[in-house]
């Protein structure tokens, strides 16, 4: 039950906030902490315990929600739980406008990604993949009336549409195959190409890596918050655990594809992270590196040493993302070339800074060091040269970004402290990230050679990176063609804006000539039956009812002229003639009843009583 | 039963009185299709009556209530009855708005009529009627060249009645009977080559009045330039009655034929999902943007009744119920535009979430419904047809059906970002919606979400 009211609450939270939150700060805050402490403690409840659990949804079509209990899914929960707990009370100072809506769709997504995180079957999964981009679109694009920020929402939700396209194909396919939406049924399908590739193709575009990459990078424009939260420690993190759920299902043909698309994604957002001049970009190309950097370990190693890597870096991404918004905010902006802080002025910012960098670049004892040591041990078991340098590379180039943005950043005189409770907060993250690295030291077995390696990596790094970020002893002055290239963040961007530049001139072109044509041509049989119509009423009036008329006057006329002639005269002589003579008779007639002798008239009274009488007997 | 007859007659003797009352109009007309929603949900889901009509002709007047003419009645009277709630402000200080109200009626009664019929000449005789208060509506009280639209509608709806016509009639030399449920013994009499010219009749037949592909050419324009609350009932629900047609009389009685033979149907319904949502991507007027989307929406329905497959076609009654909700919202919203802003063009508009967030909202939601959003309405529909489709053994075509909706959440979503982000233009002046406009928002917008995360009730009706 706890397993779904976990993600159950704060979806409803959410709505509760948007329908009654607006300008009522307080109890907005209050109501989305007590959520997220429900969480953390239902999350704490539920860490360890195994099992699966089915609500039905739609029972006519056997579609249901499922909570699936392991160790993947607890311990995942456990850490967006409290990454983002923390990320919420950092909100409180940092967000000042829209308060209803952000912490509304900050509940959305905290729920979504959990019921994702939980699902135990693909409907579930779906569902709630969509969701989470739905509320990164709204979160990305939060400050409505920046154009720009807009944009990058949108781009955001339609590159990762392309995905959750893909997702429900697959799903379907996937039930079509097993007959069942159930997680567990991924066993008994074996290994299909088609679903294999789609599932790719969603993980990609999810964890923008190559050739999605570039939505994540321009959805810095959201709040700094959100993408703390969204594009570093959770949401993009939705492909890897995805990939985590499905990796058995993929066939080797469509792991080369997956490998060579992580593979370019490592090494073009590390160098874009190594040339970025704005400090959120140089995060989120590092956060794709890092994907990355996952997914290979994930396909090519063992899928927990990539899952212990997604838990390190959650929290400690977290971390430099929050602490880069304090230096926005001291510094009102986002290039690297205006952030410039002094370490004695903020100290507290940097202590948690550096550990956020040390986990980052893989500095033992901190967090990320030991992950990438397990990733290091399992890569050399695999006896490969090709998988042991793409992780070295991987690590190395991951080591110098992160020092260069530790010496960009740290290179100057600004700074004030006291940001209350955003200072909080980064603490919090940097003890938790502290706090993992001594876990791991007594979990993680440390191997000799791979410790080597590590040594290593940090040898070289450590040494170019002082020579050439921290003292800048030689500059190395790229050709102008690979600065442009750089620039333009390898043009994949400038290439998807062309294809929807021109899909949507072609719509315009279509509109203009086709459905022009085809409206038209109902226009013109419209008016042209109405042409006929009318044209055709004045032609039928002309013709017919004139001509009928006319024919029907001129011969009435004519008949009823001669009658007249042949008639009417002679009628009047006729009657004239024949009334006088009638009347004459009828003089004649009459003329008898009328004699003044009494004898007659007594008679005819005589006559007359009998005549009554009679009547009145018989009557 | 005798409640439903009773509410339906009442629906014209309250078209009648609209006539002699210019204040209350507005009340009568919801005051009766609230009657008649009240008497539908009380008779319940299923039930079958016949009542003499033309007795010589031996043409009956039924009520046929199962779970494909249950669903989209309810639908219709629900639709219609908020359209009249919409429309007591929207129409407010326009001229002769009693008679508006009488029409209204009228175009309710029409779709109620013939979703209720149990045979052909009652379906004919409602299915004609519904056209000509729409006729009178577009004519008289629409924008532009109103009465050149409307004739064009009327010509185009009447053209599609023909054919039906034309169809029954030659149905009716071989089985000897109008009723729906004497045919569906007796469709077999029909000669194999007389179903192919007869079904395609019937296709053209309602595809005309659904707008597929090539015959949606009247519905841009009927669409954009009827009053909001009328382009609500045509997009949610008049093209709908179309889809029940296929629903009702072409899938039972041809269906045996078709099956074998929906090669080119399923193309079309691609097609127009595809043709409708390139097409509103390059719209300016919100109107006709809505109403390209309408063309591309009905796509999806034609695609499920197309595949012939039970869940498909349940997913595809489904999404009509959805979509309804979905298209009437939209142009609810796209009426407030008009009231508050004064403008139908996206161009001039910009920024307006500031000033009307609750419109603002109301709009995201039913875009993010129409995008297929998870939780939302029309997600489980698609999902329902989908599967459907996957079943059916059609993996391209409902591949192709899936990639489409990314053209959706496209034109929707790039439609919101013009409207309701952005800077505002400081020329536009926002006059606040009025209290029945929200509560009309509110509710669509709620139910769009309650359908969405609990539509285990609904589908079983359906099912």
């Amino acid at each position: 039950m706890l397993g779904l009211l976990i993600w159950l609450i704060p979806l409803i939270g959410s709505g509760v906030v948007l329908a009654f939150g607006s300008d009522r700060e307080r109890f907005v805050k209050i109501f989305s902490i007590a959520i997220m402490l429900f969480i953390v403690f239902s999350s704490i409840q539920l860490l360890g315990s195994k099992g699966e659990i089915t609500y039905p949804w739609i029972p006519e079509l056997n579609l249901n929600f499922g909570i699936l209990l392991d160790n993947w899914s607890t311990l995942f929960v456990l850490f967006i739980s409290f990454v983002a707990t923390i990320i919420l009370i950092y909100s409180f100072t940092y967000i000042k406008e829209g308060i209803a809506r952000y912490y509304s769709f900050f509940l959305l997504f905290v729920g979504s990604m959990i019921g994702f995180v939980l699902a135990s079957n693909l409907l579930q999964i779906l569902i709630f993949w969509e969701l989470m981009g739905v509320c990164s679109y709204f979160l990305i694009g939060f400050y409505y009336r920046k154009d720009k920020s807009v944009k990058a929402g949108l781009k955001a939700l339609l590159t990762t549409k392309i995905g959750d396209v893909c997702l429900f194909l697959a799903v379907l396919l996937f039930f079509l195959h097993t007959g069942s939406l159930n997680l567990s049924a991924i066993s008994s399908i074996g290994q299909m190409n088609v679903i294999g590739i789609l599932f790719v193709i969603a993980i990609l575009t999810k964890s923008a890596q190559f050739p999605f990459y570039f939505w994540l990078a321009d959805a810095m424009e959201g709040p700094t918050t959100v993408s703390a939260l969204l594009h570093s420690a959770t949401m993009v993190k939705a492909g890897i655990f995805l990939l985590l759920r499905v990796h058995s299902l993929l066939s080797p043909d469509v792991i080369v594809l997956l490998v060579l698309a992580s593979g370019i994604s490592m090494i073009l957002s590390a160098i874009l992270a190594l040339t970025s001049k704005d400090i959120k970009r140089v995060l989120a190309f590092s956060t794709i590196s890092q994907l990355a950097f996952m997914t290979l370990g994930i396909v090519l190693l063992k899928p927990s040493v990539g899952f212990l890597h997604m838990l390190n870096h959650s929290v400690f991404k977290a971390l430099l993302f929050l602490c880069t918004g304090i230096f926005i905010h001291i510094s009102g902006s986002r290039s690297l070339r205006r952030i410039k802080l002094a370490q004695r002025y903020v100290p507290i910012l940097f202590v948690t800074f550096l550990i956020g960098i040390l986990s980052l670049a893989g500095i033992p004892p901190f967090s990320g060091f030991w992950s990438k040591e397990m990733i290091f041990t399992s890569s050399l078991e695999s006896h490969s040269f090709v998988i042991i340098s793409v992780f070295v590379i991987g690590s190395l180039l991951t080591f110098l970004y992160s020092f260069r943005l530790l010496f960009d950043v740290f290179d100057g005189d600004e700074g004030k402290e006291h940001q209350g409770l955003m200072e909080f907060s980064i603490m919090g993250l940097a003890f938790l990230s502290l706090v993992l690295g001594v876990i791991e030291l007594f979990v993680v077995k440390l191997h000799f050679d791979s410790f080597l390696l590590s040594l290593g990596i940090i040898g070289i790094g450590g040494l170019f990176s002082y020579v050439y970020f921290q003292r800048r002893v030689f500059s190395i002055r790229l050709p102008d063609i690979l600065y442009d290239i750089t620039e333009n963040e390898f043009y994949m961007n400038r290439f998807f804006l062309y294809i929807s530049e021109v899909g949507i001139g072609f719509t315009q072109w279509v509109y203009n000539t086709l459905e022009r044509a085809i409206v038209g041509s109902t226009d013109v049989l419209a008016s042209g039956i109405l042409f006929v119509a009318t044209s055709g009423y004045k032609t039928i009036e002309n013709i017919i009812v004139h001509s009928v008329d006319k024919t029907i006057s001129k011969t009435t006329t004519t008949l009823s002229n001669l009658f007249y002639k042949m008639l009417e005269l002679d009628m009047t002589r006729m009657e004239e003639i024949s009334i006088r003579k009638l009347s004459k008779k009828i003089h004649k007639l009459f003329k008898y009843s009328q004699t003044s002798y009494l004898n007659y008239n007594i008679l005819a009274v005589g006559i007359g009583i009998i005549i009554l009488s009679f009547l009145i007997i018989v009557l | 039963m005798d409640l439903i007859i009773i509410s339906f007659l009442l629906l014209f003797f309250g078209a009648a009185s609209c006539l002699f009352s210019k204040k209350k109009a507005g009340y009568i007309s919801l005051f009766v299709i609230a009657i008649s929603l009240l008497s539908l949900v009380l008779q319940g889901s299923s039930g079958f009556r016949e009542y003499r009509w033309v007795e010589p002709l031996g043409v009956t007047f039924g009520i046929l209530l199962d779970n494909l003419s249950f669903p989209i009645s309810l639908i219709i009277l629900l639709i219609s009855l908020i359209a009249s709630f919409f429309s007591m402000d929207y129409m407010k200080g326009k001229k002769n708005v009693h008679i508006y109200f009488a029409n209204l009626i009228l175009f309710t009664a029409g779709m109620y009529g013939a979703i209720l019929g149990t045979n052909f000449i009652q379906f004919y005789v409602f299915w004609e009627l519904m056209i000509i208060p729409a006729y009178f509506l577009i004519a008289y009280w629409g924008h532009g060249q109103a009465t050149k639209i409307a004739l064009k509608f009327f010509i185009f709806m009447h053209a599609g009645a023909l054919m039906i016509l034309f169809g029954l009639l030659w149905m009716y030399s071989y089985t000897n009977s109008f009723s729906f449920v004497e045919i569906a013994q007796l469709h077999s009499l029909i000669p194999l080559n007389v179903v192919r010219w007869v079904s395609l009749l019937f296709l053209i037949g309602f595809g005309v009045k659904m707008a597929i592909f090539p015959l949606h050419g009247w519905l841009p324009d009927a669409h954009s330039e009827a009053p909001a609350p009328v382009s609500a009932m045509f997009s949610g629900l008049m093209i709908k009655v179309g889809a029940y047609g296929i629903g009702r009389i072409v899938l039972p009685f041809f269906g045996f034929y078709l099956i074998n033979n929906n090669f080119w149907m399923i193309v079309v319904g691609l097609v127009t999902m595809l043709y409708g949502g390139m097409m509103a991507l390059a719209q300016t007027d919100i109107k006709r943007l809505f109403a390209y989307s309408s063309i591309s929406q009905i796509g999806y329905v034609f695609f499920g009744l197309s595949l012939m497959n039970p869940t498909s076609y349940t997913g595809a009654i489904f999404f009509i119920i959805n979509h309804a909700i979905v298209k009437a919202l939209l142009f609810f919203i796209s009426g407030v535009l008009i009231y508050s802003v004064g403008t139908r063009d996206i161009r001039k508009m910009g920024g307006l979430l500031k000033d009307m967030p609750l419109t603002g909202f109301a709009c995201l939601v039913a875009v993010l419904a129409l995008a297929g959003t998870p939780l939302l309405n029309i997600f489980v529909s698609e999902w329902i047809i989908f599967q459907g489709g996957i079943q059916s053994g059609n993996i391209l075509a409902t591949g192709m059906a899936i990639g489409i909706t990314l053209l959706t959440a496209a034109y929707a979503l790039w439609m919101i970002k013009r409207v309701f982000f952005g800077n505002k233009p400081t020329i536009l002046k926002v006059r606040p919606p009025t209290l029945k406009m929200k509560i009309t928002m509110i509710i669509l917008a709620l139910l769009i979400i309650v359908i969405g995360t609990w539509p285990t009730p609904w589908i079983q009706m359906l099912v």
